[in-house]
C-alpha cells in the first residue's frame, strides 16, 4: 500500500475517534440538590380531628425548585449556593453516608437492598420483597446520595474515584468547610447560622457545667493515656490466653477485672466545688435562656438545630423526641444538674399525659407537624417521610412501607396514627404552636 | 522512506488513541462510572430467611432419660407438687394452677432483681418497691419450695405434662408445651391462649398472653383493620395496657398491685409511679385518645370469650 492511502487512512481514523468523542454526554447533568417547598403560613391552620378538618398544610403557593449545576472544572460561572442550601446538603450527606464508595466501612460492598430486604422480612415475619414503593424510594434516595456525593466532589476537584481518602466522610467534610464560608443572606439563612453558632457555643457550657457538677477528674490526662495503654496491654494478654488449650477462665476473669478497675481509676474525680458549679450554671443559663428563645422563630431547621441540642439528641435525630426514657444518660443528668429541663418537659407539663412513655409515642408526630406548619418539606421525598419509608439511619429497622410515596399528613391520617391517637398529637401539636409559633 | 512515514503514523493513530481513552480529564470519567454505579441490581437480593422455630437448644427436651430411675424421680417430683398445690389460687386445674404460679414467679426475676438497677441507683421510693417485690418472692418460694429450687424450676416443663387437665385452659397448656417448634413462645399460641384465660378468669394466663405477645413489635392479638392505625410502638403500648386492664379483674388484681410486673417496670422508669397501683397509674398516665383506643381493644378481647 502507498503511503498516500496509509496517510488517508489515519486521518480518517483520527476523525472517526474524534467525532466519538464530541458525541459523549455532558459531564454533569443539571442536578436536583435540593427542593424546597414554602408552604403558606396560615397561623389559623391547626391539626384537628380526623372526624373534622384534616390539617391542609399542603403549599398553597408554588412549589419553588432549587436546582443546582454542579461547577464543572474549569466552569467560571458558578451558581452561588445559599448557606440553607449548604446546609441542607449537610444534613443530606450525614443520612448518605453508609451509602458512599469510599466509606472506610463498606469500601464499596453495601448491598443497601439486601439490608432493607433482611429489615423488612424480619419487621414482617415473612419471606417476600419489600414492596416496590420502598424499593423505588431507595433507589430514588441512593440516586441522590450519588448526586450529591459528586456535585461535592467536583466543586472541591475531587478525584471522583478518591483512592486514598483522607478522612472517612470527605463529603461531609467539604460540605462543612463550604457551609463555614457561605455566607448567609437571607432572615432565615441568617437565623440559622446564629443557631448554629449559639448551639456550640451551648455545647461548650454545657460540658463545662456537668464537669464541674461531677467534680475534675482526678488524674491528669497523661497518667489516662497510661492506664489506657496499661489497659490495651491486658487485653493482648487476654488475647494469648485465649489461644490456650485448654483456656484459663479464671486467669481471663483476673485480668478482666483488672481492666475494668483501671477503667473505675479513669473516672475517679475529685468533690465537685459549690463555687465551681455555680460559675459554671451562671455562664450557661443566659445561653440556654437564648437559645429557648430563639426556638421561637418560624424556622424549621433552625428549630430542629436548636432542639436537638437541647434535647441531647443525636444530631441525625430528627424526632424532638420528647425526654428520654430513663437510661443512663438522662438518669446522669438528672443526678448533676436535676434543675435543667428541656423543652420537652414543658410541654409534657402541659399535655394530657404523665408518662414519658406515653408521651415519647405522640410527642414525634407532633413534632412533625410543628416542622412542616413551620414551612419544613414534608413531601413524598422529604428527610420526614424517608425516616418512616426506609429510615435508612437505623439500617432499615422498622419502617412504614406505606409511608413511601406519600406526604407526611397523607401518611398520618391514611395509615400511621389512629383516629384517637390523632386527637392526643392534635393536643400536643396546640400546646407547640401556642408555646413556639410566632 | 515509506516506511518510515507508515510507522510514523501508526505511532501517531496509536498515540491518539491512549490519548482518547487515558489522557482526558479524569471528571469525565464519571460517565462511566455513572454507568458502572447502576443501582439496579439485576438479581434478588440473596437474603435467608430466618426459620420461625426455635433452635434445638431452645426446645423443651423430649428425650426420654433413664426410665427406672427418671419415672421414679418424676412421680416423687408430682407427689410434692401436687401436695405444694392443695390450696388453689388459680385453678383447680393442676396445670392451670401450676403454669400460673410459675407465671408468677417470672415477675420475682429468679429470685434475684439485682439486674433490674445494673445501669441505674434506686432512689429511695424504687427502693420500697424492689423490697416489698422481694418480701412477696420470698412469700411465694415459702409457700412453693418447689419454684424457688434451681433444681426442680427447670424441671418443671419436663415434669408439667404429667399434671392432669380439667379445663380448656390446661388441655391448651398442655397440647402446646411440647408441640414442634417449641411454640410456647409464639405469637399463634398466645392468642390461642387469650381467649381461654379469660373464660378462666385467670390473671396469670393473661400476663402470659399479653407477654409472649410483646416479643415482637408487630406482633398483635387482634386483627389489623379494628385499630386503623400503624404505629408500632403505641400498637404495642395499648395492646398491653388494655390486657394488663382485663387482668386486673381477676385474683385480687395481683397483676396490678403496686409490686406487680407492670407496675414495677413503670417505677423503675419513673419514681412517680412508685406505689401506685394500675388503676391510679392509668388515670394520670393515659390520655384521651389511648384511652379510646384502649376500650377498643378491651371490648374486642372480652368478645373473644366462647359462652
Amino acid at each position: 500500500m502507498r503511503s498516500k492511502h496509509w496517510i488517508v487512512l489515519t486521518l480518517i481514523f483520527m476523525m472517526v475517534l474524534l467525532y466519538l468523542w464530541q458525541q459523549q454526554p455532558p459531564q454533569f447533568k443539571n442536578q436536583k440538590v435540593n427542593t424546597v417547598i414554602f408552604q403558606s403560613k396560615d397561623e389559623t391552620q391547626q391539626a384537628v380531628t380526623k372526624d373534622a378538618q384534616k390539617v391542609d398544610t399542603k403549599a398553597t403557593e408554588p412549589v419553588i425548585e432549587i436546582t443546582e449545576t454542579p461547577n464543572p472544572k474549569g466552569n467560571n460561572n458558578d451558581q452561588e449556593r445559599t448557606y440553607l442550601q449548604v446546609y441542607r446538603d449537610l444534613q443530606l450527606a450525614g443520612e448518605c453516608n453508609k451509602f458512599y464508595f469510599n466509606n472506610h466501612q463498606y469500601k464499596g460492598n453495601y448491598d443497601y437492598t439486601a439490608e432493607l430486604t433482611q429489615a423488612y422480612r424480619s419487621l414482617n415475619k415473612t419471606d417476600d420483597l419489600p414492596p416496590a414503593t420502598q424499593l423505588d424510594a431507595l433507589e430514588q434516595f441512593v440516586q441522590s446520595c450519588l448526586d450529591l456525593k459528586r456535585a461535592v466532589f467536583a466543586r472541591a476537584d475531587i478525584p471522583e474515584l478518591f483512592p486514598d481518602y483522607q478522612f472517612a466522610y470527605p463529603v461531609t467534610f467539604e460540605l462543612r468547610k463550604e457551609l463555614n464560608k457561605t455566607k448567609p443572606e437571607t432572615p432565615e439563612g441568617k437565623h440559622l447560622a446564629g443557631a448554629i453558632k449559639h448551639s456550640g457555643q451551648w455545647v461548650q457550657l454545657f460540658n463545662q457545667m456537668i464537669d464541674a457538677a461531677t467534680g475534675k477528674k482526678k488524674h491528669s490526662s497523661s497518667i489516662i493515656k497510661m492506664m489506657r495503654e496499661e489497659a490495651q496491654v491486658i487485653r493482648d494478654e487476654i488475647s494469648i490466653l485465649y489461644q490456650a488449650n485448654p483456656v484459663d477462665g479464671e486467669q481471663i476473669a483476673l485480668l478482666q477485672q483488672q481492666i475494668n478497675d483501671l477503667y473505675l481509676k479513669m473516672e475517679e474525680r475529685q468533690p465537685a466545688s459549690k463555687e465551681a458549679v455555680q460559675q459554671a450554671k451562671e455562664a450557661f443559663l443566659p445561653t440556654n435562656a437564648l437559645m429557648e428563645k430563639n426556638l421561637r422563630a418560624p424556622y424549621p431547621d433552625s428549630f430542629t438545630e436548636i432542639i436537638k441540642n437541647l434535647q441531647l439528641k443525636s444530631q441525625y435525630d430528627l424526632r424532638i423526641g420528647a425526654i428520654s426514657s430513663p437510661d443512663y444518660w438522662a438518669i446522669y443528668l438528672k443526678k448533676y444538674i436535676p434543675w435543667h429541663l428541656p423543652p420537652s418537659h414543658h410541654i409534657m407539663q402541659q399535655s394530657p399525659t404523665t408518662d414519658t412513655d406515653h408521651f415519647n409515642l405522640l410527642i414525634e408526630s407532633a413534632s412533625m407537624l410543628y416542622l412542616c406548619y413551620l414551612g419544613a418539606d414534608c413531601g413524598p421525598n422529604s428527610v420526614l417521610v424517608r425516616k418512616y419509608c426506609l429510615n435508612p439511619q437505623a439500617n432499615f429497622q422498622n419502617n412504614y412501607p406505606n409511608a413511601c410515596g406519600k406526604t407526611l399528613i397523607d401518611f398520618y391520617t391514611e395509615n400511621y396514627l389512629t383516629p384517637n391517637q390523632w386527637k392526643d398529637v392534635s393536643s400536643l401539636f396546640d400546646i407547640m404552636v401556642n408555646m413556639y409559633g410566632s | 522512506m515509506d516506511r518510515k512515514i507508515k510507522w510514523l503514523l501508526v505511532i501517531l493513530a496509536g498515540a491518539f488513541v491512549f490519548w482518547f481513552l487515558y489522557g482526558q480529564d479524569k471528571a469525565k470519567k464519571t460517565t462511566t462510572v455513572n454507568n458502572n454505579d447502576s443501582l439496579k441490581t439485576s438479581k434478588q437480593p440473596q437474603v435467608t430467611p430466618k426459620p420461625d422455630t426455635l433452635s434445638q437448644s431452645e426446645r423443651v427436651s423430649s428425650s426420654q432419660p433413664d426410665s427406672e430411675v427418671q419415672s421414679q424421680s418424676v412421680d416423687e417430683k408430682l407427689e410434692q407438687w401436687l401436695v405444694q398445690i392443695q390450696d388453689r389460687r388459680y385453678s383447680e386445674d393442676p396445670t392451670v394452677e401450676v403454669s400460673s404460679l410459675a407465671m408468677e414467679f417470672e415477675s420475682c426475676g429468679n429470685n434475684n432483681n439485682d439486674w433490674l438497677f445494673t445501669d441505674k441507683e434506686p432512689n429511695e421510693k424504687q427502693l420500697q418497691i424492689k423490697n416489698l417485690m422481694d418480701k412477696h418472692c420470698k412469700q411465694l418460694s415459702a409457700d412453693y419450695p418447689l419454684l424457688g429450687n434451681k433444681e426442680n424450676h427447670p424441671g418443671l416443663q419436663i415434669i408439667l405434662h404429667q399434671f392432669s387437665t380439667s379445663t380448656a385452659l390446661g388441655d391448651y397448656l398442655q397440647a402446646n408445651q411440647f408441640a414442634t417448634g417449641g411454640r410456647l413462645h409464639t405469637l399463634e399460641f398466645s392468642k390461642g391462649l387469650l381467649p381461654l384465660a379469660l373464660k378462666e378468669k385467670n390473671a396469670q394466663m393473661i400476663n402470659m398472653a399479653e407477654w409472649i405477645s410483646s416479643f415482637h413489635i408487630k406482633n398483635r392479638l387482634f386483627e389489623e383493620q379494628l385499630i386503623k392505625g400503624e404505629h408500632y410502638e403505641y400498637l404495642r403500648s395499648i395492646q398491653s395496657i388494655a390486657l394488663t386492664g382485663l387482668s386486673c379483674e381477676f385474683q385480687d388484681g395481683i397483676t396490678c398491685s403496686p409490686s406487680s410486673r407492670f407496675m414495677q417496670d413503670k417505677c423503675f422508669d419513673e419514681e412517680k409511679f412508685c406505689g401506685l397501683d394500675f388503676k391510679q397509674w392509668y388515670q394520670q398516665a393515659v390520655s384521651p385518645g389511648m384511652d379510646a383506643d384502649i376500650q377498643i381493644l378491651k371490648t374486642y378481647f372480652q368478645g373473644l370469650v366462647q359462652p
